[in-house]
C-alpha cells in the first residue's frame, strides 16, 4: 500500500474521534476546524515517524494536543476550554476507549439507523442542532423552552442514542432479533 | 460528576471559569467523568458528521468515500471557497481603511514613554469590552467537596494580622513564611492549619516568570487573599487540593507581546483609598477605610485620604511596569478602567483587581456587659461558649446583690481602636489647682478603650476598663454624673487582653480591692462579613483567655 493511501485510511478511520478530542479542548467551532486542519497537515508531514506498532489514534491525539496549545498561544487562551492537566486526562480516556476502523464504521451505521427511530420532537431537535447548526439559545427560542432544558434534552438524547447503538450492535451479532420499534425518552 | 449538563454546555457553548474548574476537577478526580466526556464528545461529533455539512480535512483527497453523493463532496468545499473569497474582500477593505487606522494611531492616550518592544500594533480605539465579572473568589479547587468548601471558608476567615515579606526572595520561601505566620496565629490549635502545605508546579524550561515575591506587607487580610495575591504576582493560579495542599500552577506562557486593550470595571473608590501607613503598598490599607465608621463609639483615628492615584501609579505600586505604549485611564462616570497592556500583564492586572475587589475587611462586633456586685464576686476569668454563657447569665440573674449596669456594643475593624463610654461630663471645680488634665476632669463614668485584632481564626481584644466614680457612690447606683470635686472621685483602671473565638465570651472580674467596688465584665465577639452576616461562631470548649496583660503590670488604681 502506498504511503498516501495508508495515511488516508488511518486518518479517516480516526478522524471522527480526533475531531471529538479537539472539540473537548477548543471552544469555537471555527477554531476547531482550524486546529483540525493543522493537525491533519502535521500528521501527514510527520507520518514517516509514525510507528505502526502503536495506535494511530493515540499518536494523532498527541500531535493534536501540541497543535491545540500552539493555537492557544498564538490566538487566545479563551478559545481553549481545559487546562493541560485536564486535557491529558481526557486524552488518556480517549486512548483507553479508542474506537477506530471497522468498529467505528459499525457504530456510525448503527447511529444512522437509530437517528431514524427518534420521535418527532427529538428528531426536530437533532435536525436543528446538527443539520442547521443552531446554537443553544436559538434552539431554546425556536422550541419555546430554556437553554437548560435544551442541555437536558441533548443529554438524554445522547443517552438514548448510545443505548440504541449498543442494542443495534448486539442485535447484529445475533442471528435474528426483532427490531426496536422506536426510541423512548425518559420523562 | 454531579451535573451531566456541564458536559453539554462544555461542548456546545463553553463554560464559565467556575464551571470549567468544576469540570476539570471532575475529570481529574473521577475516571468515569472523563469517560462520559469522551462519550459525549464522540457522539456529538458523529451526529455533526452524519447530519451536518461535510467537514473532513482530507475527505477531498479520499474522494467519494463513505457513500457520499457528489453534491455532498462539493459541499465540503464550500467553506474553504467562502474563506478564500472573504480573505480577498478583507484585504481590499483593509487597504481602504489603512489610512484611517494610521490617523487614529496618532490619537493622544495616557501613554507613558518607555522601551516596550515595538511589536505593538497601531492604536485602534477598541470596542468597549467589559470583562465578565470574575468570581469574587478566584481560588480554584480541584474537586469541590464539603471538605473543600469548609477549607475554602476557613481560608477566607483565617486572618493574618501582619506579614512582612522581603523583596527578592523566592516565592517558595515567601509561601513558607505565609504558612509559618498562619501557624503562629493558630491559637485554637486547629489541625487544618497544621495540615496546610504548598506545592509549586515545576516551571517549564525557559520559563522566565518571576519566581520572587515582591515586598508584600500584608495586614489584616485573610489567608485566601494573601495566597491569591502572591499567586497573581507570580503569574500563577492557586488550586486547593485535599487535604489542604495548596498548589500554585503557572499560567500558560504567553509569548505574544502585542498590546491589547480591555476595559475593566473597578470599585469606584479604588483610586481614592488612603495610602497605607507603612507607605509601601496601598494593598495594606483597609478597603473602604476612608469611610467613617457607623458606630459613634469608634474613635476617629483614620488616615487622611491621600491625593487621588492615577491608574498607572496604582499599578506601579503593585510592581507592574507600564512602558512604551502601555497605558491606563480611569473613567469616573462609569467606574471603568481602560487598560492597554500586553496580554499576560493584562491578565495579571485583572486578577489583582479581582482579588482587590473581593478583599473586604471583616468587621468585629464586641458586645460587653458590666455587672456590679455588692460583695466580691466569685468570678473566674474564663472563656464561655454561647450556651455556657447563657447559663452563666442566668446564674448572675438569680444571684442577689448583682446588678447589670450596662450592655455597650461596638463594631469596628481589626486594628482599629474603639472606645466605649458610659457616663458624662461634669464640672471642673478646682481643676487647675489639682493639676489634672481636662480629660480626667471632664468625664465621669465608665470607659472601655479597646482594640480587636484578628489573629488566625480568633479575635484578640486588648483594652482596659476605666472607672471614674464619686467616692460616696453606693453599689448598684449607676453612673449619674454629679458635680463633685476631683478629689471626691475614685479612678480605677484594669487592663485586659482576651483571645476570643467568634461567638464565644470572655468573662473576667475587674474588682480592685476587697472593699470594692466590685465589677465583672463580659466580652462577646462576633465577626461580621461585608454583607452584614455573622461569620463562624465555632462551638466547643473554650481555649484560653489571658488577662491581665503581663507586661502592663495588670490592674492599676488611683485616686
Amino acid at each position: 500500500m502506498d504511503r498516501t493511501r495508508h495515511f488516508l485510511q488511518l486518518f479517516l478511520a480516526h478522524e471522527s474521534d480526533l475531531r471529538a478530542y479537539v472539540a473537548t479542548a477548543v471552544r469555537v467551532p471555527a477554531s476547531r476546524d482550524d486546529v483540525m486542519q493543522e493537525v491533519a497537515l502535521a500528521l501527514w508531514k510527520s507520518f514517516a515517524r509514525y510507528d505502526p506498532r502503536h495506535s494511530f489514534g493515540a499518536w494523532a491525539r498527541g500531535v493534536a494536543t501540541h497543535k491545540v496549545f500552539d493555537h492557544h498561544r498564538r490566538e487566545s487562551r479563551r478559545l481553549v476550554l481545559l487546562s493541560p492537566q485536564a486535557l491529558e486526562v481526557v486524552r488518556r480516556a480517549f486512548d483507553e476507549a479508542e474506537v477506530g476502523g471497522e468498529q467505528a464504521r459499525r457504530e456510525e451505521d448503527a447511529l444512522g439507523h437509530c437517528v431514524k427511530l427518534l420521535p418527532p420532537r427529538s428528531a426536530e431537535l437533532v435536525d436543528l442542532r446538527y443539520t442547521e447548526r443552531a446554537g443553544i439559545a436559538v434552539l431554546a427560542d425556536r422550541l419555546g423552552t430554556t437553554p437548560a432544558a435544551i442541555y437536558q434534552q441533548l443529554s438524554r438524547l445522547r443517552s438514548v442514542l448510545g443505548d440504541c447503538i449498543r442494542r443495534r450492535l448486539a442485535e447484529n451479532q445475533q442471528p435474528e432479533a426483532p427490531p426496536a420499534a422506536s426510541l423512548r425518552h425518559r420523562p | 460528576m454531579n451535573d451531566p449538563l456541564l458536559l453539554e454546555k462544555h461542548l456546545a457553548d463553553g463554560l464559565t471559569d467556575a464551571e470549567t474548574a468544576e469540570l476539570e476537577a471532575a475529570v481529574g478526580g473521577e475516571p468515569a467523568a472523563a469517560r462520559r466526556l469522551v462519550a459525549a464528545a464522540r457522539m456529538d461529533e458523529r451526529l455533526a458528521a452524519r447530519l451536518g455539512p461535510g467537514r473532513s480535512e482530507l475527505a477531498c483527497l479520499a474522494g467519494l468515500k463513505r457513500g457520499r453523493t457528489p453534491l455532498a463532496w462539493v459541499a465540503r468545499w464550500y467553506r474553504p471557497l467562502a474563506v478564500a473569497a472573504a480573505v480577498v474582500l478583507l484585504l481590499g477593505l483593509a487597504a481602504a481603511v489603512g489610512g484611517w487606522i494610521r490617523s487614529i494611531a496618532s490619537s493622544p492616550t495616557e501613554a507613558v514613554t518607555g522601551t516596550l518592544p515595538a511589536k505593538a500594533r497601531p492604536f485602534v480605539p477598541a470596542p468597549v469590552v467589559v470583562l465578565p465579572a470574575r468570581a469574587a473568589d478566584p481560588l480554584r479547587v480541584e474537586k469541590e467537596t464539603p471538605a473543600m468548601a469548609s477549607l475554602r471558608r476557613f481560608l477566607s476567615n483565617y486572618y493574618l494580622t501582619d506579614l512582612k515579606l522581603e523583596a527578592g526572595r523566592p516565592l517558595e520561601e515567601a509561601l513558607q513564611r505565609l504558612l509559618q505566620r498562619a501557624r503562629e496565629l493558630n491559637h485554637l490549635k486547629n489541625p487544618m492549619v497544621e495540615r496546610l502545605s504548598v506545592e509549586l508546579a515545576a516551571a517549564e524550561p525557559g520559563d522566565d516568570r518571576p519566581d520572587t515575591a515582591v515586598a508584600l506587607p500584608l495586614k489584616n487580610v485573610s489567608l485566601m487573599d494573601g495566597l491569591n495575591w502572591m499567586a497573581a504576582l507570580n503569574r500563577s493560579e492557586v488550586f486547593l487540593r485535599e487535604p489542604g495542599v495548596i498548589t500554585f500552577r503557572p499560567w500558560e506562557r504567553d509569548e505574544n507581546e502585542t498590546l491589547v486593550t480591555e476595559v475593566v470595571r473597578v470599585r469606584p473608590d479604588l483610586l481614592t483609598r488612603p495610602v497605607a501607613t507603612d507607605g509601601q503598598n496601598p494593598a495594606n490599607a483597609e478597603p473602604g477605610s476612608s469611610g467613617a465608621g457607623a458606630d459613634s463609639f469608634i474613635e476617629r483615628t483614620e488616615t487622611p485620604a491621600a491625593p487621588r492615584l492615577t491608574p498607572i501609579e496604582l499599578f506601579q505600586s503593585w510592581g507592574i511596569a507600564f512602558s512604551g505604549q502601555a497605558s491606563a485611564a480611569y473613567d469616573e462616570a462609569t467606574a471603568a478602567m481602560t487598560i492597554r497592556q500586553t496580554e499576560s500583564t493584562l491578565r495579571l492586572i485583572t486578577v489583582l483587581l479581582a482579588v482587590e475587589s473581593s478583599r473586604q475587611p471583616a468587621m468585629v462586633s464586641i458586645t460587653s456587659k458590666i455587672f456590679e456586685y455588692a460583695q466580691a464576686p466569685p468570678i473566674r476569668d474564663e472563656l464561655l461558649t454561647e450556651k455556657q454563657f447563657q447559663v452563666w447569665l442566668r446564674d448572675q440573674n438569680q444571684t442577689q446583690g448583682v446588678k447589670l449596669l450596662t450592655t455597650p456594643q461596638v463594631t469596628t475593624r481589626s486594628g482599629q481602636r474603639a472606645m466605649v463610654e458610659v457616663g458624662g461630663e461634669v464640672g471642673r471645680p478646682g481643676a487647675e489647682e489639682m493639676n489634672r488634665t481636662d480629660a480626667e476632669i471632664d468625664w465621669q463614668g465608665l470607659r472601655i478603650p479597646l482594640e480587636p485584632i484578628f489573629e488566625g481564626e480568633v479575635v484578640k481584644v486588648v483594652g482596659a476598663v476605666e472607672l471614674r466614680l464619686p467616692v460616696d457612690r453606693q453599689p448598684g447606683q449607676w453612673l449619674v454624673p454629679r458635680d463633685v470635686p476631683p478629689g471626691d472621685l475614685v479612678t480605677t483602671a484594669t487592663d485586659f487582653e482576651a483571645i476570643v473565638p467568634p461567638g464565644q465570651t470572655a468573662v473576667f472580674s475587674v474588682s480592685e480591692s476587697p472593699e470594692g467596688p466590685h465589677f465583672a465584665m463580659t466580652v462577646t465577639v462576633a465577626t461580621i462579613d461585608p454583607s452584614g452576616q455573622r461569620v463562624g461562631a465555632p462551638e466547643g470548649e473554650p481555649d484560653q483567655v489571658r488577662f491581665p496583660q503581663p507586661e502592663s503590670g495588670g490592674r492599676r488604681a488611683g485616686p
